[in-house]
C-alpha cells in the first residue's frame, strides 16, 4: 500500500515537471575536462580565502556539475568601479557576470540588458532549469516578478534574501551594560535617547577615567543608514531612506516636516559630542577597531553583528569592558504617536546574468540552477559540505561543525564557511532554515525587539532606458547636493535656518521630476 | 638627379638617413605618446555621442553639444570652475615659489655634506604613496584618537574634526602638497645653478657684490629661463589640479571647497557609468588648459624672449 502510495507520488512529481517543459539534467552535466565557464564577481567577503583560490566547497561544485568555473575576482569595494569600465568596452565579456551597481538598484540591470550585453534567459529557464522554473514561477512568485525587466524579459538572477530577512534584522545595538551601570532604562523616546547619550559622555561607563566615549556613530558612507534608525522619534521610517513607498505613493522622506526635526536632533546630538566627531567613520573596520577599545556606545547594524561588537569590547581591558553587552533595541517612538516603522532589507541584493559572449549559455543556465535552486546544489552553497561544516541529526536537521560553530581561528559562522567557499555571499539563494540555523538563537531574539515593526522597502522596479537616463542626469547633482547638505547640517555648518532653502534648491535642480519617475514606476509596479 | 637644387638641398629623407641613430634614440618616447597619447584622442568622440557601452564609440548615437549644455547648466558648475582654479592658483603661490627659494639657500651652503643630508631629507617624502600619505594625515589628525587632537584634548581645548571642516581643507591640501614635494622640484633650480658660470660670482665679487647682491644680480638671472619654463608648464595644468590627492582627502563636508572639476568627471563617469558626460567635462578642461597654455607662452616670448616655441 505504502509503495503504491510513493509510486504514484512520483508519477505525480513526474508530472508536474513535465508541465513546468523544462528537462530534469543529470548530474554531472557538464564534462570536467572541457567545459568551463568564467565567472566575474565580487571577491568573497572573507578576504583571506579568495573564490580563485582552491576552496572546499567551490571545487566539490565543480566535481558534482563538471563544470570547471575560471573565477575573475575583484576586492568587493572596488568591483563596480573596475568592473563598468570593462563592461563599457564590451569585449571579452566573462559567461557570467555580476552586474556592477546593481545592489539595490536594478536599474543597472536593464540598461545594460538594453546595450545587448546581457540575454535574456526566460527561454533558457524554461528549457534547462527545471528548479529554477519551480522557484520563480510557482514557489516565490515575487521572485520572478523581481526579476522580471519592464519588456518581460528575465535578464538576471539575484541573491534572495527572504530566508534571512525573516529571522535576522537591522536596528539599533546598544550597550545595555552600560545602562546598567549607571542605572538607566533602555530608551524608547528622542529626550530619553538625548539622556542616555548624554550620560555615556559624561559618566564613564567604561569605567577608565577617561570621557573617551563615543556614545553615537556611523560607518556607512552614507550614515543616515545607521543614524536613521533614530529618525522613527520623528515620524520617519527607519533608517531614513530617501523614497518609501506609503499607499502606492512614492514619498520623499527629506521633504517631509519631521526630517527637518530629525536634523535638528542630529546637530544636538553633534554639537554637544554625543555623536561621533568625523560624523561617519566611512569604514566597517574602523567601527571594529573603536569597539575593540571599548568607546562605542550605539550604532546600527544586523542582529548578529552585536556579538561581534561585544566580543571585542570584552577585550579591552578597561575596568568594565568585560561586562560588554550590545542588545538590539528597538527605534524610539514618536512623540505624535505615529506609527514606528522600520525598512526591511529588499527581497534581492547583488544581480548576475548570462552575457551575449557566453558560448554555451545552456550550461551557463543549468550551472545556474544547480548553486540556486537545485536543493542539493544550493544547500552545499550555503550549509557547505557534510562532515567539514556540517553534520546531519537523526531527524534530518543539520548542526554545524566546531570547525564553523567554534572556528579555532575565531571566526563567526558565515566567515568560517567563507573560508571553506561556502556560502559565497554573491550567489546565495538563502532559505528559512539556513537563516535560523545562521544566525544564533540570539540573533533570533534580538531580532525580536523590531521584526514586528517591519515594513517594505521601495520596491526595486527596473527602470525603461528614457527614466534611467534621466534619473542618471538627475540624481548626480542632486545625490551629492543632499548628501552634502544634510552633513552641513548636522554638524553645523550650515544653519538648520537654511533648510527650506535647501528644499527649494533641490526642487529647481529637477527633484520633483526625479518624485515624478519614481511614481511612475511604483504605478506600474502596481499594475502588475 | 643631376638638378642642381635637390643637389644641394638634401630632402627630408636624406636628412632622416643622416640622423637615423638619433631618430632611433627619439623612437620609444615617439612610440609612446603615439600609442598613449595620440590614440586615445579618438575616445574624445564619446563627447559628442551618447555612448554607454556595449557597441563600439562609433556606432553609439550622435547628440551634438549636449552635454556640454548639461554641464553648462549644471548646478556645480560654478563651484567646480572656481575651486579648480583657487586651488590651482594657491599652488602657485606657493608650492611654486618654495623650491626656488629653496635651491636658492641650499646653493649658498658653504658645509658640503651638510648640504647633501638636508637635500636627501627633502627629497624623501616625494617617494612616498600620495594614499600612504593621505592616511598619515587622516591617522594623525583624527578627531577620536589623533596625535594632534590628543595635544589639543591636553592642553584643555576641544578636538577638531580637521578632514571634516571645510576651512582645513585647503590649508591641509597644500601645505602637504609642499612638505612633499619641495624637496624633489628644487632639484632642476639647483641643476640650474651649477651650471651658472663662476667667472660671473668671481666678477661680481670683485665689484663688491655681497651674498645677497651675488643672489640677486648672478644666481636668479641665470635660472630665470627655468623658472619662466617651469611657470609657462605649470600654468597649463591649471585647470588639472592632481584629482587623486583630493579624492582621497575630501567628504561632502568639504565639497563645497574641495570638489574640482577632475573630482567631478570621476564621480560621474567612473561611480556613476555616465561615460560620454564625463569626457565632454574631460575635454571642456583640456581646451582651457591649451588655450592657457598658448596665451601665456606668447606673452613669455614677447615680454622675456624665454618660450617653449
Amino acid at each position: 500500500m505504502k509503495k503504491w502510495l510513493s509510486m504514484l507520488l512520483v508519477a505525480v512529481m513526474a508530472l508536474s515537471l513535465v508541465s513546468a517543459g523544462a528537462e530534469e539534467y543529470t548530474l554531472p552535466f557538464g564534462n570536467y575536462d572541457t567545459d568551463t565557464l568564467t565567472i566575474a564577481c565580487g571577491d568573497n567577503y572573507y578576504a583571506a580565502a579568495s573564490y580563485a583560490e582552491p576552496l572546499e566547497v567551490l571545487e566539490s561544485i565543480e566535481k558534482t556539475t563538471g563544470v570547471q568555473i575560471a573565477w575573475d575576482v575583484t576586492v568587493p569595494s572596488q568591483y563596480d568601479e573596475v568592473m563598468r569600465v570593462r563592461l563599457a568596452a564590451g569585449v571579452d565579456l566573462p559567461d557570467i557576470v555580476q552586474i556592477p551597481g546593481s545592489y539595490g538598484n536594478k536599474g543597472e540591470v536593464f540598461s545594460y540588458a538594453s546595450q545587448g550585453i546581457l540575454i535574456p534567459l526566460e527561454d533558457l529557464i524554461k528549457q534547462y532549469a527545471p528548479n529554477l522554473s519551480k522557484l520563480i514561477w510557482e514557489e516565490m512568485p515575487e521572485l520572478g516578478e523581481a526579476l522580471t525587466a519592464p519588456d518581460g524579459h528575465i535578464y538576471h538572477i539575484a541573491q534572495n534574501f527572504d530566508g534571512t530577512n525573516k529571522v535576522a534584522s537591522k536596528g539599533l545595538l546598544l550597550r545595555t551594560d552600560w545602562l546598567t551601570a549607571l542605572n538607566l532604562e533602555v530608551p524608547t523616546t528622542a529626550d530619553e535617547w538625548y539622556t542616555v547619550l548624554k550620560a555615556f559622555k559624561e559618566q564613564d561607563p567604561n569605567g577608565n577615567g577617561q570621557a573617551d566615549e563615543i556614545p553615537l556613530t556611523a560607518f556607512g558612507s552614507n550614515p543616515l543608514s545607521e543614524y536613521g534608525y533614530l529618525g522613527t522619534a520623528f515620524g520617519l521610517a527607519a533608517p531614513v531612506a530617501k523614497y518609501i513607498d506609503v499607499d502606492g505613493a512614492a514619498v520623499c522622506q527629506y521633504d517631509l516636516p519631521g526630517f527637518k526635526d530629525f536634523l535638528t536632533f542630529l546637530n544636538k546630538l553633534y554639537t554637544e559630542g554625543l555623536m561621533d566627531p568625523q560624523y561617519t567613520l566611512g569604514d566597517e573596520s574602523k567601527m571594529n577597531a573603536l569597539c575593540s577599545k571599548d568607546l562605542v556606545g550605539c550604532s546600527a547594524h544586523y542582529a548578529d553583528i552585536a556579538e561581534l561588537w561585544e566580543g571585542t569590547a570584552k577585550q579591552a581591558g578597561n575596568p568594565n569592558s568585560a561586562a560588554a553587552e550590545y542588545h538590539m533595541v528597538c527605534s524610539p517612538k514618536a512623540e505624535d504617536g505615529t506609527e514606528i516603522r522600520l525598512l526591511a532589507r529588499a527581497l534581492t541584493g547583488f544581480c548576475y546574468g548570462v552575457t551575449r559572449d557566453c558560448k554555451n549559455p545552456e550550461l551557463a543556465v543549468k550551472w545556474l540552477d544547480y548553486i540556486y535552486a537545485n536543493p542539493e546544489g544550493r544547500d552545499t552553497m550555503l550549509y557547505g559540505l557534510e562532515g567539514l561544516t556540517y553534520t546531519v541529526n537523526a531527524d534530518g536537521s543539520k548542526t554545524w561543525t566546531d570547525f564553523v560553530a567554534k572556528n579555532p581561528d575565531g571566526l563567526n559562522v558565515a566567515s568560517a564557511l567563507r573560508s571553506v567557499g561556502a556560502f559565497p555571499a554573491q550567489f546565495s539563494n538563502r532559505t528559512l532554515d539556513f537563516g535560523k540555523m545562521l544566525y544564533s538563537q540570539r540573533a533570533a531574539e534580538e531580532s525580536e525587539a523590531v521584526v514586528q515593526y517591519q515594513i517594505l522597502p521601495f520596491p526595486q522596479v527596473m527602470g525603461t532606458e528614457e527614466e534611467l537616463d534621466e534619473i542618471a542626469s538627475l540624481s548626480a547633482d542632486i545625490d551629492t547636493y543632499e548628501s552634502e547638505m544634510i552633513q552641513n547640517f548636522i554638524t553645523g555648518q550650515t544653519s538648520l535656518d537654511g533648510f527650506d532653502s535647501f528644499r527649494e534648491t533641490v526642487r529647481g535642480m529637477g527633484g520633483d521630476d526625479l518624485t515624478n519617475i519614481y511614481q511612475a514606476q511604483l504605478d506600474r509596479y502596481y499594475q502588475k | 638627379m643631376n638638378n642642381p637644387l635637390t643637389a644641394r638641398r638634401p630632402s627630408v629623407w636624406r636628412k632622416c638617413l643622416q640622423a637615423k641613430y638619433l631618430i632611433l634614440l627619439m623612437l620609444p618616447g615617439l612610440i609612446y605618446y603615439l600609442v598613449f597619447h595620440y590614440a586615445p584622442m579618438y575616445g574624445v568622440l564619446m563627447a559628442f555621442k551618447n555612448y554607454k557601452g556595449g557597441t563600439t564609440i562609433w556606432n553609439a548615437p550622435w547628440v551634438g553639444l549636449k552635454w556640454f549644455q548639461e554641464f553648462f547648466e549644471s548646478y556645480y558648475f560654478g563651484r567646480l570652475l572656481s575651486n579648480t582654479l583657487i586651488i590651482s592658483l594657491l599652488n602657485l603661490v606657493f608650492s611654486f615659489p618654495i623650491p626656488i627659494l629653496f635651491a636658492l639657500a641650499l646653493h649658498e651652503m658653504r658645509s658640503r655634506s651638510f648640504k647633501r643630508v638636508v637635500q636627501t631629507v627633502s627629497y624623501l617624502p616625494h617617494f612616498i604613496s600620495v594614499v600612504v600619505i593621505v592616511g598619515m594625515l587622516k591617522a594623525m589628525l583624527s578627531p577620536t584618537d589623533g596625535v594632534i587632537n590628543n595635544l589639543i584634548r591636553a592642553s584643555g581645548g576641544n578636538a577638531i574634526n580637521f578632514f571634516g571642516t571645510a576651512d582645513y581643507f585647503r590649508p591641509l591640501y597644500i601645505g602637504s602638497d609642499v612638505w612633499q614635494s619641495f624637496g624633489w622640484n628644487s632639484i632642476i633650480y639647483l641643476a640650474a645653478l651649477t651650471s651658472a658660470d663662476p667667472a660671473l660670482y668671481e666678477a661680481a665679487r670683485i665689484d663688491g657684490a655681497n651674498r645677497w647682491q651675488q643672489i640677486v644680480h648672478v644666481s636668479i638671472p641665470c635660472i630665470l629661463p627655468t623658472i619662466i619654463i617651469l611657470l609657462i608648464m605649470q600654468l597649463g595644468r591649471t585647470m588639472s589640479v592632481g584629482y587623486e590627492k583630493i579624492i582621497l582627502m575630501y567628504e561632502p563636508a568639504t565639497y563645497e571647497v574641495a570638489d574640482v572639476i577632475s573630482t567631478y568627471v570621476y564621480r560621474r563617469g567612473i561611480l556613476k557609468g555616465q561615460f560620454s558626460f564625463s569626457t565632454a567635462v574631460g575635454l571642456f578642461n583640456s581646451v582651457i588648459n591649451l588655450v592657457l597654455l598658448v596665451a601665456v607662452n606668447a606673452l613669455s616670448r614677447r615680454v622675456s624672449d624665454v618660450s617653449m616655441w
